[in-house]
């Protein structure tokens, strides 16, 4: 009797689970104005912190996380990268080797996924997400592992080049850039494509770009990806895959020596953290031409440009500034022509490095 | 007849305790008057100056010289918990790399880091630890000895000659909380009154795991893992006193020791596999002779030290990062003391040492093997009238950097001075008034040049001024309270050019640089009491306080601008109190700490909360026959229960106890 019940109703815990996957598919975007934003701030040690603005009334929330998860000792250390799918945040803790997940409209904890593999600390680095699951990154182990955004789980790992970093999807394709940065003398300099539909890595691009760092991507399905080079003889540097051909499409040169990219609206941010000149190079995709050599045109001086998010509701431009390190951060924002509209001090977050909208 | 009392108590709590009496002859150190209990009167000299002697030192519940500086006024031990996490000092936040560790005449050898790690240094054999700011008050001393803002000197038991007892051999026994166990032995033998041999060995192991309240909400009770050690040491000593103003030394010293190094306690991830080993060996030898008017010193020293770091997680090809780092110092110093007259007296010293820098792991490719000849001369006079005393000197540095890879660094040319003077209305006058200044600075070290990666070798030293002014106060009576001291110094210390580490391309490539600039203001105290004995009760009392305003003024555009150094509180002090009644002591030592921000940034999230740490020590001496004596110890470390931290995220252990038990023949 107990075994005929179990019998049916598994394919019923099953549908159940299935409906309350986030995998809808989000569909072209039709943005309302952002409300407020999610400042994550990865902190020196054991003090990362997640920040609310609300954009109408000009108020930071420096511990926002803190304030409504009163009863948290707080997120943990090294908060690397978030992202909102569905309903829900996924936070990568890099220091306390976890994701934390969080109801995405008020920052209320709904699970810790831990990163760690027998006796070692994984240590996630980067997110993205797809049909349902999350994927991140893992610079310890080298690999992609595999959120089930309804169990919460990780579902499998994916194994992929030496000390992966970002990654973005293009169709059913993801890219990670493996960075190889803990072997000094012999970085990295490939790009892992995982099929998406069976979750293996079905090849390993080689790149001019030493180091791997931040991959994005445009609509034509062009993958930037930008490194740091091997700190000796190999610049910063950007190099431009095919996602149709899945081979390198162009080396960008001494030109492009940036190690971070982000790309909204086909426009790519080219930046530094910490060194370089300037804070931020606009780079029309399509036409593959420099739309401003600074984007900054008002003249503000930013110390160590930490992160750039672009609000594409209505292209507003954020510089995270994570001044002299370890002391508080700055979030500036910037219109689209380069000319300050505000800033304010992430106080008590330190190294500001990410801007979500909510709307 | 209470004097006699109080040497018999003395001698049979510390077995080695005259010794110190008959060393003075011997010593390097300034031949003050020698009082019942001190080495040094510490109000004799015109730099503060501060003392424990092995009584002292025995119930300050102490394994290491770490533990016991934390009771000295003006200093900041950074202890990240644990026997075997790493213990530094900074005196008067000038930085651990600004003061020089002295261990039997010879300052011990620093080059890769700059910052001794008084954990590893074992209170066992220690006779005396006196702290000095600027200069030890002798100036027939190696040059090195007036190379730094602060000198701590350390010294070994000395020999105590007894026709009637030629050999002594003394073995001890302690075991405690968290794994602790603690044999040792010492063995001295006199051939005959002019030569005498001493062996010294110890071995000190702890699993050192220990509990503490998670940092985590709900997670109740951790407990700290990685933080085993064991260490060994040997030390052999031999002397040869042709007479009293003739006298030769040798030293040889090794110790090793394995341990985990625990990281910081890192929110909802506990893994921690990272592992240190070290050896140590030395060798020294020491030649003093006195003549008519004048003395003669002679030192020679060789140092090699290993150490040895691996992180089996690290994820590179080979699946592990390893550094094996080899250490070596040549080092000769000789130093000539004349006395012109009762008064004048002028000292010439020079010491020339090698020090060299390899590495031999998998990943040494590239590393800049480093070798570094440093020549140090020194004048210094004295001048002592009737109430006033004057002292002052000038260091000649120069150093020269050759590398076998990469850039040198750059060359040292430095001439340093220092001058002090005190004042006493009368030789009866319980009152002293004391001042000094010193312009020192300290040399970029081998890490901070070469280190792959990070170092710089454009690197300039680091000044730190210091200007102190102070008035000491001793009383002597027959009253209740038999003698008071107390000792009150304000100073002003400038730090510039301070060598600080700032990322560089990212957070994970950092680069030296000398970007620091410190201003220090801040007050030391210390007063200390010794009571009439009440029913053969004997009551003493120690308190030190100090009080810091130490301000990063290195940039006016950052946020931590004129705050307070990161872990320096305002307010800290220590008391002990000790009694003795007959065959029992009984000690209650305090460490008070005020709140501290362990960033540059005053935000609740930077804070590090006050702490106050109680210990007591009790002992009891059997003392059987004559040439038997065996003693019982009980240490009950941390008796509240309180959990703190020095540095954050880095728990002290709470309660925890030791007993031992020790027996001399």
């Amino acid at each position: 009797m107990k075994k005929s019940l179990a019998k049916w109703l598994l394919p019923m815990i099953v549908i159940l689970n299935a409906c309350s996957k986030d995998d809808v598919n989000p569909g072209p975007p039709v943005l309302t104005a952002a409300k407020g934003l999610y400042i994550l701030s990865e902190g020196s040690s054991n003090n990362s912190k997640l920040g609310y603005y609300n954009l109408a009334t000009g108020v930071l929330t420096g511990d926002f996380f803190g304030q409504q998860n009163p009863s948290s000792s707080g997120l943990g250390s090294l908060a690397n990268d978030m992202i909102q799918y569905g309903s829900k945040l996924y936070i990568v803790m890099n220091g306390s080797s976890n994701v934390t997940v969080l109801n995405a409209s008020n920052a209320v904890f709904i699970k810790q996924i831990p990163f760690i593999n027998g006796s070692v600390a994984m240590q996630p680095r980067y997110a993205a997400s797809y049909k349902g699951n999350v994927y991140v990154t893992s610079t310890i182990d080298s690999s992609v592992s595999v959120i089930d955004t309804s169990s919460l789980s990780i579902i499998k790992t994916i194994h992929v080049g030496r000390n992966p970093e970002g990654l973005a999807i293009v169709g059913n394709k993801m890219y990670v850039a493996n960075s190889g940065g803990y072997t000094f003398g012999a970085v990295d300099s490939t790009v892992s494509v995982i099929d998406l539909n069976t979750q293996t890595e079905i090849k390993r691009i080689k790149t001019a770009t030493k180091n791997g760092q931040r991959v994005d991507v445009n609509s034509m399905g062009d993958v930037y990806v930008s490194g740091y080079g091997d700190f000796a003889d190999a610049p910063a540097s950007v190099s431009i895959i095919s996602s149709i051909t899945d081979n390198v499409k162009l080396e960008m040169g001494p030109a492009f020596g940036y190690s971070n990219v982000r790309i909204y609206d086909d426009v790519a941010y080219f930046y530094n953290t910490y060194g370089g000149t300037g804070t931020c190079k606009l780079y029309n995709t399509i036409t593959n031409t420099v739309l401003r050599p600074e984007f900054i045109t008002d003249g503000t001086l930013i110390t160590n440009a930490y992160g750039i998010n672009v609000d594409e509701q209505n292209g507003d431009v954020y510089i995270l500034d994570s001044k002299s390190f370890p002391s508080t951060g700055v979030a500036n924002c910037f219109d689209k022509n380069g000319v300050k509209k505000f800033s304010f001090s992430v106080s008590p977050g330190v190294g500001p490095n990410k801007v979500l909208f909510i709307r | 007849m209470k004097a006699v009392k109080l040497h018999t108590l003395l001698a049979i709590i510390s077995s080695f305790y005259f010794t110190n009496v008959k060393a003075q002859s011997i010593d390097t150190l300034p031949a003050v008057k020698v009082s019942a209990q001190k080495e040094i009167d510490e109000t004799k000299t015109n730099v503060p100056a501060q003392q424990l002697n092995k009584t002292e030192l025995s119930k300050l519940n102490s394994l290491s010289v770490a533990d016991a500086v934390k009771y000295f006024s003006g200093v900041l031990v950074k202890d990240y918990g644990g026997i075997g996490g790493l213990k530094t000092i900074s005196v008067r936040s000038l930085g651990a790399n600004h003061t020089g560790v002295m261990y039997d005449d010879i300052i011990l050898s620093e080059v890769q880091g700059g910052q001794v790690d008084l954990g590893k240094l074992s209170l066992d054999n220690i006779e005396s630890i006196t702290l000095y700011d600027a200069t030890p008050g002798n100036i027939l001393l190696p040059a090195r000895s007036f190379a730094f803002a602060s000198v701590l000197v350390l010294k070994t038991t000395a020999p105590k000659f007894d026709p009637a007892k030629k050999a002594t051999l003394h073995i001890s026994l302690k075991v405690g909380s968290f794994g602790f166990i603690n044999p040792s032995a010492f063995f001295q033998y006199h051939f005959n009154k002019h030569f005498y041999n001493t062996f010294s060995t110890e071995y000190q192991g702890a699993n050192g795991a220990y509990p503490f309240k998670a940092y985590e909400a709900g997670a109740g009770t951790a407990k700290r893992i990685n933080s085993d050690i064991k260490s060994y040491r040997a030390e052999y000593d031999a002397g040869y006193k042709i007479n009293d103003s003739n006298v030769i030394k040798f030293k040889t010293y090794y110790y090793n020791s394995d341990r985990g190094l625990p990281s910081s306690v890192v929110l909802y991830n506990p893994i921690s596999h990272q592992r240190l080993k070290d050896e140590n060996f030395f060798t020294q030898a020491f030649w003093q002779k006195a003549f008519t008017a004048s003395k003669i010193l002679f030192n020679a020293k060789y140092n090699y030290a290993y150490t040895y770091y691996l992180d089996p997680d690290f994820p590179n090809i080979q699946g592990k990062y390893e550094s094996k780092f080899h250490k070596k110092e040549y080092y000769f110093s000789g130093a000539y003391l004349y006395n012109f007259s009762k008064i004048f007296s002028a000292s010439y010293s020079s010491d020339y040492f090698i020090s060299t820098l390899t590495r031999s792991d998998d990943f040494a490719q590239g590393f800049a093997i480093p070798i570094r000849k440093t020549w140090l001369n020194n004048i210094a006079a004295k001048a002592i009238f009737s109430s006033v005393e004057f002292q002052g000197d000038l260091l000649y540095t120069h150093q020269q950097d050759k590398v076998k890879l990469g850039n040198n660094g750059k060359d040292i040319d430095v001439l340093s001075p220092t001058i002090s003077a005190s004042y006493q209305p009368s030789k009866a006058s319980p009152i002293k008034i004391r001042a000094f200044y010193k312009n020192i600075f300290r040399v970029p070290t081998f890490d901070d040049l070469y280190y792959t990666y990070i170092g710089n070798t454009n690197l300039k030293p680091e000044y730190a001024r210091q200007y102190n002014v102070g008035i000491t106060y001793r009383q002597s009576s027959n009253d209740f309270l038999q003698s008071g001291l107390f000792t009150i110094d304000g100073y002003y210390n400038k730090v510039k050019d301070k060598i600080l580490a700032v990322p560089r391309q990212n957070l994970f490539q950092w680069t030296m640089l000398n970007i620091g600039s410190v201003d220090i203001k801040g007050i030391d105290a210390n007063v200390q009491f010794n009571f009439k004995d009440i029913n053969d009760v004997h009551l003493s009392a120690k308190l030190a306080y100090t009080f810091q305003k130490a301000l990063d003024v290195s940039d006016k555009t950052s946020s931590s601008y004129q705050t307070q150094l990161p872990y320096t509180p305002e307010h800290s002090g220590s008391i002990n109190i000790n009694a003795d009644f007959k065959k029992l002591s009984i000690s209650y030592n305090i460490l008070l700490s005020s709140y501290r921000y362990q960033l540059g940034d005053q935000i609740y999230e930077n804070l590090v909360k006050e702490w106050g740490n109680n210990d007591i020590s009790l002992s009891y001496t059997f003392c059987s026959k004559k040439m038997y004596k065996y003693k019982a110890l009980i240490e009950l470390n941390n008796v509240f229960n309180n959990q703190y931290e020095i540095i954050k995220y880095y728990p002290m252990p709470r309660f925890n106890y030791r007993v031992g038990i020790s027996a001399e023949f």
